[in-house]
């Protein structure tokens, strides 16, 4: 029984340490009012935003200033992009009009015309070639006899 | 969030007749001027200071923590429109306790006030200062205390001192907690019962 309850009396004890931790963290009215009332720190808080300010300015001055810059390249790079544009409009209404745009040249195409036979050609000539073996056994048996 | 917003440690704010009220100063700060920020720093350093001497022993460190507060708040003030609260003093309160918990954060990385820096001696002399804390009022014994509990306390993380200060000291509910830090009332749960379970933890190897 007396083991049972021990650890929730301890937890209470180390509880109530942590709390009285706490409390000696408290600083007296003195001590706050000394660190308010810090003669400088106005002051330094002042330099610290004027400087911030200053930083945040000459930030906002240097990406104007980059603006300005590339102010000049912005005309080219805006017919690059028309250019672009128009090319990628351009180019499927071209594809699809090209007269090699049936389903077997297409895969003529896409044989990277490397071979003058499409796909099929090849699919059936395969099958061909195994077709024809049962047939030609026969005649290799009358030779071997 | 009462105790939060009132300006405390004795420095309530100067008697001005007429008064004028938080949020017309934030206004004409935010015009440019320079002199009703002056004023805001006069009325909440208090408020501030007392804050950061939640979470820091050293006068360096509260003073830092109170610079950082106000450059903060004076680059926010587009953002305050009374509505947190209606109130100035909660504002700032909230970006003075943001403000220690990154610096708990910055001090934890930098591996400062580990355990480690306090002696067998500086242990044994906390825990006896401890049994009569209420009792002595002995100024020098107190911020020595103050000194030696920071350093153990420093041994926590960052969010489980976070959430025991405001819980236990300066006696925030869960759905406050929940605000000041933008952490959801699940979260700040589940942290206050891991601060519990951790500075016992910690407590246990003092003792």
């Amino acid at each position: 029984m007396w083991k049972f309850n021990q650890p929730h009396i301890e937890n209470d004890k180390l509880d109530k340490f942590g709390d009285e931790l706490l409390r000696a963290l408290d600083a007296s009215d003195a001590e706050i009012s000394t660190a308010a009332t810090s003669p400088f720190l106005f002051r330094r808080i002042r330099v610290r935003i004027e400087a911030e300010t200053r930083r945040r300015t000459e930030e906002r001055s240097q990406w104007l200033s980059f603006v300005m810059q590339t102010r000049k390249a912005i005309p080219v790079l805006a017919l690059l992009a028309i250019f672009a544009l128009g090319t990628l409009f351009y180019l499927p209404a071209s594809v699809s009009n090209s007269p090699a745009h049936s389903p077997a040249d297409q895969q003529q195409i896409t044989m990277g015309g490397m071979l003058p036979f499409s796909q099929d050609e090849i699919v059936a000539s395969v099958n061909g070639w195994e077709g024809d073996r049962p047939e030609m056994r026969p005649e290799m048996r009358k030779e071997q006899r | 969030m009462a105790e939060i917003t009132e300006p405390g440690g004795g420095l309530e704010p100067q008697a001005e007749a007429p008064r004028i009220s938080d949020n017309e100063l934030v206004a004409a700060a935010r015009a440019g001027d320079e002199v009703p920020f002056s004023q805001l720093f006069e009325r909440h350093r208090g408020l501030v200071s007392r804050l950061a001497y939640r979470f820091f022993s050293r006068r360096e460190q509260v003073e830092e923590i109170s610079q950082e507060s106000f450059i903060k708040a004076y680059f926010a003030l587009g953002d305050y429109h009374g509505e947190y609260e209606n109130s100035f003093a909660a504002w700032l309160a909230r970006i003075a306790v943001r403000s220690c918990y990154d610096e708990l954060r910055r001090n934890k990385r930098r591996g400062e006030s580990n355990i480690g820096d306090l002696s067998e001696e500086e242990a044994a002399y906390l825990h006896e200062r401890m049994r009569d804390l209420g009792t002595s009022g002995n100024v020098e014994g107190n911020a020595i205390s103050r000194d030696l509990a920071g350093k153990l306390l420093a041994k926590l993380r960052p969010d489980d001192r976070m959430v025991l200060t405001l819980l236990k000291q300066e006696e925030l509910s869960i759905a406050e907690i929940a605000g000041v830090m933008g952490w959801t009332p699940a979260k700040v749960k589940m942290r206050s019962h891991r601060a519990q379970h951790g500075l016992r933890k910690l407590l246990k190897k003092f003792i």
